[in-house]
């Protein structure tokens, strides 16, 4: 990621998000980060990682700092389209957010924020009532 | 949703906390008073404290 985009998301998550709640970490490396904390309706707290290490040029990873369950107590550790999630990593959920196909270099990391906190909503939903997670979410085939 | 007092350090001690020890239920952030709290598997709440302070834990 250049200097210039850098500061460009920085500059868009400091508008909509408290000043501490996110951090991008080794930005000089070849394995820059993201984290953002966020709660969901009901309060549910939670930290989304984004692995930058090829973004904008491809879609950063996004994972949820914990291995999630679905209601019926499966771990949600694989690529399922039922679930909407992707292979885990370093034991977290990864969460399925724009595809290949639908992913421009000029989508912001706010977008996939907000696609992610869609999805965090959704989760919530099939929590409170076992409905399948892609019931309720359909692919995500436009940008929010 | 966005701008509130959610602070990124205390949120990742907090899910830590409960990763070590499942019987501490979930976290969860009251937007209101600003602090974090976790529920257990019967609705209560087993912890509070100011998130200003960091999250501190029983």
């Amino acid at each position: 990621m250049t200097n210039k985009r850098y500061c460009d998301e920085k500059q868009i998550l400091n508008h909509y998000l408290g000043p501490r709640q996110f951090a991008f970490r080794d930005m000089d490396t070849s394995t820059p980060s993201l984290k953002i904390a966020l709660a969901t309706n009901n309060g549910r707290a939670y930290v989304l990682y984004f692995d930058l290490s090829t973004f904008p040029s491809t879609k950063p990873q996004v994972y949820v700092t914990q291995m999630l369950r679905t209601k019926s107590g499966e771990l949600m550790d694989s690529p399922s389209a039922a679930n909407h999630t992707l292979e885990s990593w370093n034991g977290w959920t990864q969460l399925c957010h724009y595809s290949n196909s639908q992913w421009t270099p000029d989508i912001t990391l706010w977008h996939v924020f907000l696609k992610c906190r869609v999805w965090l909503e959704v989760y919530q939903t099939h929590l409170r009532t076992g409905i399948n997670m892609d019931q309720i979410l359909k692919h995500q085939n436009s940008h929010v | 949703m966005g701008r509130d007092l959610l602070d990124l350090n205390s949120v990742e001690r907090a899910i830590a906390e409960t990763q070590a020890d499942p019987d501490k239920g979930d976290v969860y952030y009251d937007s209101n008073s600003g602090n974090l709290t976790l529920h257990g598997g019967d609705g209560a709440v087993k912890t509070t404290t100011m998130i200003k302070e960091g999250f501190a834990g029983e």
